[in-house]
């Protein structure tokens, strides 16, 4: 269900609260925080997450998201008195997310070199990570959108709220990313999306 | 063909499935992470937070350490000022020995540990104790200490960390951090803290910040509030809040960048400081010149003497497009890396705080011990990046930093980063084939035995290796001649890290 936060307590989607109240909501939820109330940190952890999620895994294996995931909330813990205004709090928390996925990707440079996904032998998640190279090497705003709605199930709206894009532009993000995507699955790859009775699809170089 | 079928349901999960999209993220939706617990906010994050806003907390004077945050940065800049005003009245009129500074009886710092078992030179540390001048500070895995500036900040410690107290007296306050991590948040006015890495020195202007350093001695300065100058063998970079900046041993620090820039932004800066002349550098440049925005005007001036000579007309125009050039510096001057023109072209930023970095270079204490002091006394002569000619003995030297003679007939790096005493470092020179080279130092701020050098001066080829062995620290003047060209400038050379 989607949902919004409001003084410390979620609200089924459509709930009349307006932007400067939903706004405000944030706010105050984010004095908790700042003055310690853990419970307040649980519910901003609960909403944000999901799109917390979707930025690392465009970015770094996804053995190391999760515990990545808990960094990049324990940062923000640490430094959210610095953030100036509540509003901007969802692309302050996605740039701390994006610097997080940098600096492990420059320390694990320097480390010694796994492949970037180690799938098991099942063949449905070969495709899985196959695909989702593919969706890595879109461009930043189409994968991170797009991986918001297809891997969290972040509604149009929730990614809105959540990133602090506009609702325009996060449309425009999944249509055009989801034509680049198509676009590439069959240049690149070379498959086409078949219909679901055709079978699997096949996505990647891995047979 | 995408479809207004599938784009309804790309925005609502509700809507009527498209099924190539339904299949998609049925797919993906197997990647959704084990997002369900938030992190434990343990008694270290805990502190860390609170450390953060420790400058808010002291600022605020009110019973709630949260100050609001919208109002928290304009706050701390003119808390800053004040401070400053006050530390420049303090510095000429209070006796020695009487600020809060350590004193030469009291020549040590509180330190406490925050978990795990950090060690304070061999002894493991037990709840609280003190750390003396020349005493290491090391935490392995899981432990974290605290560390009491004198009484201007707290340095917060992480594990994995070796750091040394190098100096601390009235108003001059050094740590040597070796590896690992450190977070620090200082109250006192610009320039009393001062942080040395393996690739650059920082010296903090009355702010909190968190400096890394790898193993390999490269690293990361982040600033949260105020500013940091970052700087080696005459290269600088002024962070301000918000803004990060690496560094390394070859190049020292790197082109500060504000966080909240796009990562190819960022991409293409680091190729800016690590790529020699290339396709992929002249994408970069090109790609940094089209995004930046008006805030990266900071980013941009940095830019404008580390890129080769004929890449920085390009910068000096994206520059002045997003802030005008001030009437008093010419284009010529600017090109020619005028310091006075490029000083003036920064103030015109509004980000005065550097302009403090200046003045209090320039009225640094003189009769302040040199080893805690020559490191600002030091007039570095500025490095610069240019590819040298090439050589009939060597491959591409790529573009540096080097020092460079007027001529440019002769050039000089360390391969080995920034030079420390008592080490015997690879250096390299480029010189004009047929004449042999010579090459004497000379330390400038103190007397002292002359630099040592082994080498087999090359008479026939260009390019010239050699190791060059410093006897001390301090501010040293090296002379290379080969034939009639000459080339003389002034570096700064550390103490040896282990001492």
């Amino acid at each position: 269900m989607e949902q919004v936060l409001e003084f410390g307590r979620v609200l089924p989607a459509g709930d009349p609260l307006t932007i400067p109240a939903r706004t405000a909501a944030l706010a105050e939820t984010i004095r908790a925080v700042a003055a310690g109330d853990e419970d307040a940190f649980a519910r901003l952890y609960s909403d944000y997450s999901r799109m917390v999620h979707a930025i690392l895994l465009g970015r770094v294996p996804r053995r190391d998201v999760d515990d990545l995931v808990q960094d990049v909330f324990v940062s923000a813990y640490t430094r959210i008195r610095e953030l100036r205004e509540p509003a901007a709090f969802g692309g302050w928390l996605a740039t701390i997310a994006r610097n997080r996925a940098t600096d492990y990707l420059r320390r694990s440079h320097e480390q010694v070199k796994l492949p970037d996904e180690l799938p098991g032998g099942d063949p449905i998640e070969a495709e899985t990570f196959a695909l989702l190279e593919i969706v890595r090497k879109l461009p930043d705003a189409y994968r991170e959108t797009l991986l918001m709605r297809l891997v969290e199930g972040m509604s149009g709206n929730e990614i809105a709220e959540r990133s602090g894009l506009t609702p325009a532009s996060v449309r425009v993000n999944l249509h055009r990313g989801m034509k680049l995507l198509r676009e590439r699955l069959n240049a690149h790859v070379g498959a086409q999306l078949a219909p679901p009775e055709d079978g699997p699809t096949k996505v990647g170089p891995y047979e | 063909m995408t479809t207004m079928k599938d784009d309804d349901y790309l925005w609502d999960p509700k809507a009527t499935p498209d099924p190539d999209v339904a299949r998609l993220e049925q797919m993906l939706g197997t990647l959704r992470g084990n997002t369900t617990a938030p992190p434990r906010i343990t008694a270290t994050v805990r502190l860390k937070a609170d450390t953060t806003g420790i400058l808010a907390a002291r600022d605020d004077g009110g019973p709630s350490t949260y100050v609001g945050v919208r109002f928290f940065v304009p706050a701390l800049a003119a808390a800053a000022a004040i401070v400053l005003m006050v530390g420049l009245t303090w510095r000429t009129a209070a006796p020695a020995g009487s600020s809060a500074g350590a004193t030469p009886g009291n020549a040590s710092w509180q330190v406490a540990v925050i978990v795990g078992t950090p060690r304070v030179g061999a002894s493991v540390l037990v709840g609280e104790g003190r750390i003396a001048i020349g005493q290491t500070l090391t935490t392995g895995e899981g432990s974290r200490a605290k560390m009491e500036v004198s009484d201007i900040g707290q340095v917060i410690v992480d594990e994995r960390t070796r750091v040394r107290l190098a100096d601390t007296r009235d108003g001059h306050h050094r740590l040597a951090l070796e590896r690992g991590t450190l977070h620090a948040a200082i109250t006192a006015p610009p320039g009393q803290f001062v942080v040395n890495t393996p690739s650059a020195t920082a010296t903090d202007l009355g702010c909190i910040y968190s400096l890394h350093v790898d193993d390999d001695g490269s690293g990361m300065l982040s600033v949260e509030a105020g500013w940091v100058a970052f700087e080696e063998r005459g290269r600088e970079s002024f962070v301000p809040a918000g803004a990060s900046s690496r560094t390394d041993r070859v190049n020292g620090p790197g082109t500060p960048r504000y966080d909240d820039t796009e990562q190819a932004f960022r991409d293409a800066l680091d190729d800016l400081d690590n790529v020699g002349r290339s396709t992929r550098r002249e994408t970069s440049l090109r790609y940094v010149l089209q995004h930046a925005r008006g805030r990266d005007a900071m980013t941009l001036w940095h830019l404008i003497p580390r890129v080769t000579p004929d890449e920085r007309a390009a910068v000096i125009d994206a520059l002045a497009a997003r802030m005008p050039m001030p009437g008093t510096v010419s284009r010529a001057d600017v090109l020619r890396l005028d310091r006075s023109a490029l000083d003036q072209w920064w103030d015109q930023l509004g980000l005065d705080e550097a302009s403090w970095w200046r003045k209090w270079k320039g009225t640094y204490p003189a009769a302040a011990p040199a080893a805690a002091a020559q490191a600002q006394s030091c007039a570095e002569t500025p490095t610069m990046r240019a590819t040298p000619p090439p050589t009939s003995n060597a491959g591409p030297l790529g573009d540096g930093p080097w020092w460079v003679n007027a001529d440019r007939t002769l050039w000089m790096q360390s391969a080995t980063g920034p030079w420390h005493a008592g080490y015997n470092q690879k250096n390299m020179m480029v010189k004009p084939a047929g004449v042999a080279p010579t090459i004497s130092g000379t330390r400038i701020d103190a007397p002292a035995p002359l630099m040592t050098v082994r080498w087999v001066p090359q008479l026939r080829a260009e390019f010239q290796t050699m190791g060059l062995e410093f006897p001390t620290e301090g501010c040293w003047r090296i002379t290379a001649t080969a034939g009639d060209r000459e080339l003389s400038f002034v570096t700064n050379v550390r103490p040896r890290p282990d001492r």
